[in-house]
């Protein structure tokens, strides 16, 4: 690659509007194993009354709760930025004031969304 | 370069719509799951099984199985050639890249066929 690019092309910080973009990304990583997760789980409490009270007992662990947890938090921004990307795909809210706003709501309202995801399983 | 061997649908065009098409049904499947959960959070053995066991269910299960096959093979993809490329990795991105490749889609074919059997009742 080219050394001598100009500097100005170089990322110094992130705007809202790129945080919000990378977790989107990071959110859909980790929730390819989340998904694994929760097929597991589906599976325990779908196959017979043992392995119900099986999940039952490994859901009221606290590692497991907290694994639910990240996976549903993970899970309620991905959907959340994933409605705002399909948004911006019909250019709604895709000037910049606009978007720096959807980023904004897509962070309170995952925050929002984050703590009844934790008052629900816990 | 990276050329999209590996791409899903073999086209950016078809990928880019497959992506948007596939979110859809995630999304709604994800919310209609967790609103029948949060509307009967004491739900038996039985109450959960005649909810996934219906039919309804059943396909809405399946086509939601297939449309994380989509979504997250193309979400992959494109994390994959993002960031496994000659510039962080050399002459290792090519190889690299293609086992990660793999790697993802031994487990999409996984977590489908298993979904699958949980779903239609084999396990």
């Amino acid at each position: 690659m080219n050394t001598q690019r100009p500097v100005n092309l170089k990322i110094t910080s992130l705007p809202i509007t790129a945080v919000v973009s990378i977790t989107h990304r990071i959110t859909g990583l980790f929730l390819f194993f989340g998904t694994g997760y929760l097929i597991y789980l589906l599976q325990l409490v779908l196959s017979s009354e043992e392995s119900f009270a099986s999940a039952k007992q490994i859901m009221s662990g606290n590692i497991a709760r907290i694994g639910l947890w990240l996976t549903l938090v993970a899970l309620a921004y991905h959907v959340i930025a994933g409605v705002k990307h399909l948004l911006l795909d019909l250019h709604v809210g895709d000037t910049i004031r606009a978007a720096r706003l959807g980023s904004w709501v897509t962070l309170i309202v995952t925050l929002v969304l984050a703590v009844f995801a934790g008052v629900w399983v816990w | 370069m990276v050329t999209s061997i590996t791409s899903f649908g073999r086209s950016g065009l078809s990928d880019f719509l497959l992506q948007r098409a596939s979110a859809v049904v995630l999304g709604l499947y994800a919310l209609c799951v967790v609103s029948w959960l949060l509307l009967n959070p004491q739900a038996s053995y039985e109450e959960l099984g005649w909810y996934f066991g219906s039919l309804p269910m059943r396909l809405f299960s399946t086509l939601a199985l297939f449309s994380l096959l989509a979504h997250a093979w193309i979400g992959m993809w494109t994390v994959g050639t993002d960031y496994i490329r000659k510039l962080m990795f050399g002459k290792y991105a090519t190889i690299l890249r293609l086992t990660y490749q793999m790697v993802v889609s031994l487990i999409l074919a996984s977590y489908i066929i298993w979904g699958l059997a949980i779903v239609w009742g084999v396990l």
